[in-house]
């Protein structure tokens, strides 16, 4: 495998883990509701919709004889819509303007909401809680699997999916220990990186925007990085900002 | 259907700031073609620090 593939696998891992630990803990606090069994049927369900989704769109993507570069261009913008609305969440976490995500608070307050609720509802969180995150997997799988490979795209979701689920059972307690926004802000500049990569790329050629050829990503991703942490520093609010909103 | 294109594209202001980039970057590169790739970096950092403010 290449630079690329290895670069887009790694992209769809991290991005697609992210959805899995948001997705796994609503599960998570369904199953303690109404038991394993119902909340993992619900989970598998609404895989089995999502990987029908990946099977279909991918098939008929692959058929379709369009101008490749068009194609990168278009999912390179897709990509920057994406990523740039991450970008800018992590920057509001870090910078203290947006508190920071909570699995536990999720964990708790979708908890909570379930005491009194009928199985059937429960059922349905937990089904509509995967189905939505599997659905943000599916749209990482279809704008990046394009460009090296559905195969791998859709083996790096699982993957990743396989490796979430895992970790979460193993330790039988929410995901919060996971670093969520750092997590979603490194996935942010990924995916700008690629965005910016392909977009332009395919509308005026890679070669000719970007000389330095799939290296280019590496150091797109630093410029992306260091520029969010300088702005997170920059916007950052004193701290009796931060306490006198908090108490409003 | 509203929360489906929320999804894909987010609100107004990440469609204005992709779309600008994109086009400054566009004509940038009809100048100077090296120009292009860092004009659109350029302009999605500064809509970044634009939303996030």
């Amino acid at each position: 495998m290449n630079a690329t593939q290895w670069g887009g696998m790694s992209a769809v891992f991290l991005a697609s883990a992210v959805e899995w630990v948001e997705a796994f803990t609503i599960v998570l606090a369904v199953a303690l509701t109404i038991g394993w069994r119902r909340a993992s049927g619900a989970a598998l369900a609404a895989l089995a919709v999502v990987s029908v989704l990946i099977a279909v769109t991918g098939a008929g993507l692959a058929a379709v004889q369009a101008d490749i570069n068009l194609i990168r261009a278009a999912i390179g913008v897709f990509l920057l819509l994406f990523g740039l609305r991450w970008y800018v969440k992590a920057i509001r976490r870090y910078a203290g303007r947006t508190a920071l995500h909570d699995e536990a608070r999720e964990f708790s307050e979708t908890r909570g909401r379930l005491v009194h609720a009928e199985a059937r509802a429960a059922w349905l969180v937990a089904f509509k809680g995967v189905l939505l995150e599997g659905l943000e997997v599916w749209l990482l799988v279809v704008a990046l699997g394009h460009t090296f490979s559905y195969t791998q795209a859709s083996v790096s979701a699982l993957a990743a999916l396989l490796t979430v689920a895992a970790a979460g059972l193993m330790l039988r307690v929410p995901l919060t220990r996971v670093p969520e926004n750092t997590l979603k802000f490194f996935v942010a500049c990924a995916l700008l990186s690629f965005g910016s990569f392909w977009s332009l790329g395919g509308l005026l050629g890679e070669r000719t925007v970007w000389p330095l050829g799939d290296a280019t990503l590496l150091l797109l991703f630093v410029v992306y990085a260091v520029g969010g942490r300088v702005m997170s520093l920059r916007l950052r609010l004193p701290a009796t900002v931060v306490s006198r909103e908090g108490s409003a | 259907m509203k929360k489906l294109f929320q999804l894909i594209f987010g609100d107004f202001r990440n469609l204005v700031s992709v779309g600008l980039g994109i086009l400054l970057a566009y004509a940038a590169g009809h100048w100077v073609h090296a120009a292009a790739g860092w004009t659109l970096v350029a302009v999605l950092l500064a809509a970044g620090f634009w939303q996030a403010a």
